[in-house]
């Protein structure tokens, strides 16, 4: 009898085991980018709750990193064998990602999805993912620069009309003159150290008619005539702009928005929070992008994609959680910068920013940067020859037959040697 | 016989745990280091090179550069942390009202993680909307705001005057003992010659502190030379990697370029580098007295 | 005689009021900024005092989302643990090295000294290496042991300062008494020795609190981050949130400076010891 007894604690156990280990769950880890807000925060944890009712074997984790040492890190993770499952990743890293194989085409899931297709989200944003002819991402939050954000008070010290902000780039220079004078300013340049200067030149030549690559992204085209008439508006400007613009950060030039120094100012959507932070007083508007008197106003996209790493042990569940996450309703509630769902983002932009229509559409005519896996590099040219040009060390023609010369032996060594 | 080989045996069993630690911690990487210079080593790829690789190395652009931006930045924030460190050392020495306070209030930069301090200091050199630039306007020094951080040629300077902020109170700290030490003998015989300020301080002061003063520059020395914090938090070795300096180069070659084998052969160029100084150092302070 | 007198005081006080300027300024700035509501933090003309001082930075920093309590326990775990295994490792050590002979001791006296002048450069690359192999990278035992590198000949050079100012005769007199080396170790000289392991811990303590690289370097989870790197949060990818940074500055500045009054005596006598006896 004791035997059985036995026997059938044994079974029970194992029985016991086997459920558990069938029961066991799957864990994400979702790397992301800092969040500040509160609200935010408690959005995402709502989000998740929710999540982890409709899948309860799916157990997620986020790690979250500034932004400072965030591709460091998951590439050193990515190069060691041991990346998250998902994360965000930028739009410019996400060449990168793909080309070094660390990530996987995800056109099979996109296919049997009912929620993520391309017509759910931005253009510029959802193409920003595409690796030769693959989908590497799908966009999660984006950005654009850039807003035109403009100070009413100097319009009319100006004698100027503060409801018809400049839609031309003259008008814009005009303007600009107009407010100069003592220690203000009609707008501020910056330079600084990072690749978002390429946003605002990027920005300035697609207006203009042109593109820094051809459209298969083997060949540099700033030398052509619309890159040199962009970058010569640029330099133009420079008189209208306090000194120091190279060494400025766009945080320091934001700055002397806030603080009253210059009238008008080209930033991203997301400064809206900021000004009200800083100057809760100022009687400010944000209007599109200035063009030139041919061109349209177009934009820059900056932004993050979400990607799915070679490594990661259960692809379908990750495939789940980021169709969760880009969902129509999540999408709104849990990103910082203005989601890439298009209904999503409308939903967002009204409660969350004035001026929507205007952000909106500067969101559905702007491009994205050039795809090229050492994007970094090139933008680097780019930063160099905008510096020659803001420094006097070079004209504009030549600084841009410069940087096309040079861009076009980075890219010919990357493509010689795949 | 019996009783030395005991104390011989206690010796090195006393000594054994930190020697194994040293070994394992510091002195094998090191050997590692070594080892990686001689490697083309990248976060995918692995090629050895030999010694063919340091002649590659000897022609880095940027060996000159940080070589140069090492020294310059090490030598001036020691003789200023001396200059400074040695006046507040005299004046913390006199007597007057509050002087404990004001001893411990002085220790607090030293106190002050690097990081935080870093931090600060970019708020002070903010070009537009600094105190630094603000203050020196209101003053009439300058008209333009500068921008310090963010100028190839004003950064590494700027820099270097956080440092010798920071550091400064440890040269303080070990002056002032230093003069405790000082027998007032030698400057009551001084008085009875009728020496005066400076003389009796050239004289009987500084040949009192000299152990003191030796250590305090060779140790500031190397702290500063091999000082990470303040030039990353601040300049990042910008602008446009005209301010970096050996730690953050080294750093930036391996964990933002993941260039692992040129990273080693900067570090071992350091390393050599601080060596060959500090026995050369040590031996020149030796020789000069006898004892250190 | 009075008026030189006079002289003599003002210019000491003059000179006594600059030095504290020079060395209080930077605290000013980094307290004002703390205290500042957005408004107020970005100015033209900039300006020192608030108008409208807030305490709301203070609460940001430790509101909801915020990792601050947890990275200040995670520095004073670490900084914590590598004190006390370096205490117990140097204490032994020292000792050999101030009072036993044996071949090899000044050889091994160098090693130590050189040890101390060493790049964290240097060995910053293999060592990361070494915990990614291992799978020590992301934990705290991979930072404790970065810190040793450092740490443990900085304490073994301390404490022989401090065994080396205690007369030998004491322990001399207990092993006469019978007592093995080590009873005499232990229980003669290791109590005279202690207000110089307090100034050894707390000075290893505080280099260990506020290193970076290798806490940048070796750890990637929130959850173990120290606060050197975890100050890192409020900087974010267009905009630095200053106000919140000052005022977690300063809450990690207050514990250092606290512990730094208590020991500030010992700790100089410790440093200058460890410099003349070198």
């Amino acid at each position: 009898m004791r035997h059985v007894w036995g026997w059938m604690v044994v079974v029970f156990l194992v029985l016991g085991l086997t459920g558990v280990l069938c029961a066991q769950k799957v864990t994400l880890n979702v790397w992301l980018m800092k969040q500040a807000e509160v609200e935010l925060i408690k959005a995402q944890e709502e989000a998740l709750a929710r999540f982890k009712e409709l899948y309860p074997d799916i157990d997620v984790k986020f790690t979250v990193f500034p932004y400072n040492e965030y591709r460091d890190k998951l590439l050193v993770a990515a190069a060691a064998g041991n990346p998250p499952e998902i994360s965000v990743v930028d739009q410019i890293w996400n060449p990168e990602f793909s080309a070094a194989g660390f990530i996987i085409p995800l056109d099979d899931y996109v296919a049997q999805s009912q929620s993520v297709k391309r017509e759910n989200y931005f253009a510029g944003a959802w193409d920003s993912a595409l690796f030769q002819g693959k989908l590497y991402g799908v966009p999660f939050d984006v950005g654009v620069w850039a807003l035109n954000y403009y100070n009413k008070d100097f319009f009319r010290k100006a004698g100027l009309d503060p409801e018809k902000p400049p839609v031309t780039w003259d008008e814009f220079y005009e303007v600009a003159q107009k407010m100069t004078g003592g220690e203000q300013w009609g707008t501020a340049l910056w330079v600084g150290k990072g690749d978002a200067i390429q946003c605002i030149t990027d920005a300035l030549i697609f207006s203009n008619g042109g593109s820094v690559l051809n459209a298969d992204f083997t060949q540099c085209v700033l030398d052509q005539p619309p890159a040199i008439g962009a970058m010569e508006f640029f330099k133009k400007l420079q008189a209208v702009n306090p000194p120091g613009e190279v060494a400025r950060t766009e945080e320091d030039s934001f700055q002397l928005f806030t603080a009253g120094k210059v009238g008008m100012f080209w930033y991203g959507e997301w400064g809206q929070d900021t000004v009200n932070a800083r100057a809760p007083e100022m009687d400010w508007a944000c209007t599109n992008f200035p063009k030139p008197a041919d061109g349209q106003s177009i934009g820059t996209f900056g932004g993050w994609n979400m990607v799915i790493y070679k490594n990661a042990p259960n692809k379908d569940a990750a495939w789940k959680f980021i169709e969760y996450w880009t969902s129509r309703e999540v999408n709104e509630k849990v990103s910082s910068l203005t989601p890439a769902n298009i209904e999503a983002a409308r939903a967002f932009l009204q409660n969350k920013r004035k001026f929507s229509d205007v952000i909106f559409q500067q969101l559905t005519t702007a491009l994205y940067r050039p795809i090229f896996p050492k994007y970094p590099d090139l933008a680097e040219i780019q930063r160099n020859a905008t510096t020659a040009i803001l420094l006097d060390e070079k004209t504009v023609e030549e600084a841009m037959k410069d940087a096309t010369q040079e861009i076009n032996d980075l890219l010919n060594a990357y493509y010689a040697s795949r | 016989m019996k009783a030395t080989n005991r104390e011989w045996i206690s010796g090195y069993l006393f000594i054994v745990p930190s020697l194994v630690l040293l070994f394992l911690l510091v002195f094998y990487p090191l050997f590692l280091t070594f080892l990686y210079s001689l490697y083309d080593m990248s976060l995918t790829a692995v090629r050895y090179l030999g010694w063919s690789g340091y002649a590659r190395f000897f022609n880095n652009k940027m060996l000159p550069l940080v070589f140069r931006n090492s020294l310059t930045w090490t030598l001036i924030v020691v003789v200023f942390q001396f200059l400074l460190g040695m006046s507040s050392a005299l004046l913390l020495n006199r007597s007057f009202p509050g002087r404990a306070l004001v001893r411990g209030l002085v220790i607090l930069p030293w106190v002050m993680p690097g990081v935080i301090a870093g931090m600060v200091w970019r708020l002070i050199y903010d070009p537009q909307l600094g105190l630094l630039n603000h203050y020196l306007r209101l003053l009439g020094i300058i008209s333009q705001p500068l921008i310090w951080l963010s100028n190839p040629k004003t950064a590494l300077y700027a820099v270097i005057f956080a440092a010798i902020w920071k550091g400064f109170p440890f040269s303080t700290l070990m002056y002032l003992a230093g003069l405790q030490i000082v027998p007032q003998e030698l400057y009551e015989a001084a008085d009875i010659d009728g020496a005066g300020g400076w003389i009796k301080f050239r004289n009987v002061t500084v040949p009192s502190m000299r152990p003191i003063i030796v250590t305090t520059l060779l140790l500031t020395f190397i702290w500063t030379f091999n000082y990470f914090e303040l030039v990353y938090v601040m300049t990042g070795g910008g602008p446009g990697e005209k301010s970096h300096i050996f730690p953050t180069y080294v750093y930036d070659l391996a964990f933002k370029r993941f260039r692992f084998g040129v990273a080693s052969q900067f570090a071992v160029f350091d390393f050599l580098f601080l060596l060959i100084f500090s026995l050369f150092y040590i031996r020149t302070s030796f020789k000069r007295e006898g004892s250190l | 005689m009075k008026k030189r007198f006079l002289r003599y005081h003002t210019t000491t006080l003059v000179f006594v009021f600059l030095l504290l300027f020079f060395v209080l300024f930077p605290f000013a700035v980094m307290v004002s900024m703390s205290l500042k509501a957005p408004d107020e933090q970005f100015t033209s003309p900039p300006y020192l005092v608030p108008k409208r001082p807030t305490l709301d930075n203070y609460f940001h920093v430790f509101g909801r989302g915020s990792m601050f309590a947890r990275y200040f326990l995670n520095s004073f775990l670490v900084a914590s643990l590598a004190t006390l295994v370096v205490l117990v490792v140097a204490l032994f050590s020292s000792y050999g090295y101030a009072r036993l002979i044996f071949p090899g001791r000044s050889f091994f006296l160098v090693l130590i000294l050189l040890s101390q002048l060493f790049p964290l450069a240097a060995i910053i690359v293999p060592l990361y290496r070494i915990m990614s192999t291992t799978r020590l990278i992301d934990t705290y035992v991979s930072l404790v042991i970065g810190y040793l590198t450092f740490s443990v000949p900085v304490g073994v050079w301390f404490l022989r300062g401090f065994f080396l100012s205690i007369p030998k005769e004491l322990e001399e007199a207990a092993m006469i008494d019978g007592c093995s080396r080590f009873q005499a170790f232990w229980r003669v000289v290791v109590p005279l020795v202690r207000p110089g392991v307090g100034a050894t811990a707390a000075y290893l303590f505080f280099i260990t609190w506020q290193e970076f690289m290798f806490a940048l370097t070796f750890i990637t989870s929130e959850t173990k981050r120290t606060l050197p790197v975890g100050i890192f949060d409020f900087v974010g990818q267009y905009e630095t949130n200053w106000g919140n940074l000052m005022a977690a500055s300063v809450l990690i500045c207050v514990p250092v400076f606290i512990l730094f009054l208590f020991v500030q005596r010992q700790l100089v006598g410790g440093l200058t010891q460890g410099a003349v006896k070198g």
